[in-house]
């Protein structure tokens, strides 16, 4: 064949090449939708480059967020001295009450999680799981489709409504306590973990539960014996990336003023003590990376202490 | 085209203290044609991969071209690479990439980073004649344009084995390339890899399970055993007792 013979070929094959008219119209639609929001949006771009902004910006990170010994020209030391006051006097307490209510809500979180994910999954939840082709009665079929289904619903409204609103509205029921934002958190939370979870388990491959379903395990069995182990490290990933995004939240709803970082936070704002503030801010920041850290050592505990799959 | 030789002197290899090669010693002349046979767990894959500069030998060394390639730079490294064609057992393709992209991704080692990227989003005249071209010699040229999960298994492989020449390598290396398909078609892809080969003089290195196959269509047999090599022989002098010694069981394990 030659060149030119071949080029039209190939041209042939790439007229009747099989497309995908779906994705073509969906990416056609978001990028019509995402100039749509940037054009109609009113978000002012002129604005934000308007002139003196940017010195503005200039001069408060220097006069204000600086802390003030530095400010005075006191010297590193006297900073040292100032940020170990701060610390004393609301960065410990801060840091300390909005970790416990994290780790308080993401134990109740997982609890919650471990109750909606296996009733959620639409592995587990079927007349006869992991076996094909079986024949069943409608009753039977549309009766484990509704259980599921209500899982899933559950799962659903839990996280469907945001931790700011659900703390906002406990907040009303329960007053200024930790409360609040603990439940707020957990139910958030476990809403997002069940839905992982359940995921999880429909994505295990069904080799290894379809031999145990084969040799007669029911459905807790199947969810201890094979789901659970297989899917371990998923599951600890999910948790501790929830657990690094819930030290962050229980933050922002000490802006509700419940007592967390964000409290503090807000409170120096309130005062115009900007260095402070900042301070506050870098520490939560801090407490982020521990959780990061935590998260980090707990997966590589769970891959080592798996049983050896080390292979040629 | 040009062709590569491989020289291992007492490679070994172990893998957190498991030892997959040992003290393996082997001379291949550029052009020739290799089966390397040897029951499961033998160390052939192991083998192929330093052969193909992935795994570098924990003792002895590798030579290619008389040049050892423990002593390469990033860039030596990857030309080296680039020139050693590689046909994995599970075919390593995008899925839901097109035909003629995966064919394309070939010449990754040989192209920069913008040049590579434009080949793939939108690949040039000369690529796509070549890669029709080069689907045309192994039958599949009507599928250029398709997704790559679509095809079966063996026109994947197949896809597999073009992108691997589309590289322009000096050596060929394919592993286990008929672990899952029929005697028949087995034969068929075996020829296919050693016409190949022969049309462009490239060295070609083949794992294989059954020692019979390698027998009938490549010159030289390799018998792996234990990461040792057992035997290394022209194939019409392979005798009975090798094969032997190569499958022995006792008491249904491998003896060691």
């Amino acid at each position: 064949m030659n060149a030119a013979a071949r080029l039209a070929e190939v041209r042939a094959l790439r007229r009747r090449r099989p497309r995908d008219r779906f994705l073509r119209g969906s990416l056609t639609a978001l990028s019509a939708f995402v100039l749509g929001a940037w054009w109609w949006g009113d978000f002012g771009l002129v604005r934000l480059f308007a002139s003196g902004r940017f010195a503005r910006i200039g001069a408060f990170l220097r006069d204000q967020v600086a802390p003030a010994p530095l400010r005075e020209g006191e010297g590193w030391g006297a900073a040292a001295a100032w940020a170990a006051e701060a610390w004393r006097t609301m960065g410990y307490e801060a840091a300390w009450r909005t970790l416990a209510i994290a780790l308080a809500a993401m134990a109740l979180a997982g609890v919650l999680a471990a109750c909606v994910a296996p009733l959620a999954s639409g592995a587990l939840m079927t007349c006869d799981p992991f076996v094909p082709n079986t024949r069943h009665s409608t009753v039977c079929h549309v009766g484990w489709v509704v259980l599921r289904s209500l899982a899933r619903l559950g799962a659903v409204l839990m996280r469907a409504v945001p931790e700011y609103v659900w703390a906002f509205l406990l907040l009303g029921l329960l007053g200024p306590t930790a409360w609040p934002a603990v439940l707020a958190l957990a139910v958030h939370n476990g809403g997002i973990l069940g839905r992982l979870g359940a995921d999880t388990f429909e994505n295990v491959p069904s080799g290894v539960p379809a031999a145990l379903r084969s040799l007669g395990a029911d459905r807790r069995q199947l969810l201890f014996a094979a789901l659970l182990p297989t899917t371990f490290p998923r599951h600890l990933l999910f948790f501790f990336y929830r657990l690094e995004t819930c030290v962050r939240e229980a933050t922002v709803l000490g802006m509700l003023g419940i007592v967390s970082l964000g409290y503090w936070v807000m409170e120096a704002r309130a005062r115009f003590r900007y260095d402070e503030m900042v301070f506050l801010v870098l520490l939560g920041v801090v407490l982020v990376l521990l959780a990061d850290v935590a998260s980090h050592l707990a997966r590589r505990f769970a891959e080592r202490s798996g049983p050896d799959h080390r292979g040629r | 085209m040009a062709s590569a030789s491989f020289r291992l002197d007492h490679v070994g290899v172990d893998f957190d203290g498991v030892e997959v090669l040992r003290e393996v010693d082997l001379e291949i002349a550029p052009g020739e044609q290799v089966a390397l046979v040897g029951p499961s767990g033998a160390g052939k894959t192991t083998l192929l991969r330093v052969l193909d500069g992935v795994v570098q030998p924990c003792s002895g060394r590798m030579l290619w071209d008389g040049r050892d390639v423990h002593g390469f730079g990033r860039r030596e490294l990857r030309a080296f690479r680039a020139s050693v064609g590689f046909v994995p057992q599970d075919h390593g393709l995008v899925p839901n990439l097109r035909v003629v992209q995966n064919v394309v991704s070939g010449k990754l080692g040989r192209r920069g980073f913008l040049a590579s990227l434009r080949s793939l989003v939108w690949p040039g005249r000369d690529d796509l004649l070549r890669a029709h071209a080069l689907l045309e010699r192994v039958g599949i040229a009507d599928r250029l344009f398709h997704r790559t999960d679509r095809l079966s298994g063996g026109q994947q492989q197949r896809v597999a084995i073009v992108r691997a020449l589309f590289q322009e390598p000096e050596a060929l290396l394919a592993d286990e390339p008929v672990a899952s398909v029929d005697p028949a078609r087995a034969r068929s892809v075996i020829r296919l890899l050693t016409d190949l080969a022969t049309d462009r003089g490239l060295t070609l290195v083949v794992s294989l399970h059954d020692l019979e196959l390698a027998r009938a269509f490549l010159p030289r047999v390799v018998g792996l055993r234990n990461g040792r090599v057992l035997f290394d022989r022209p194939a019409d002098r392979v005798s009975p007792a090798d094969v032997e010694a190569l499958y022995a069981f006792t008491d249904g394990v491998a003896a060691s």
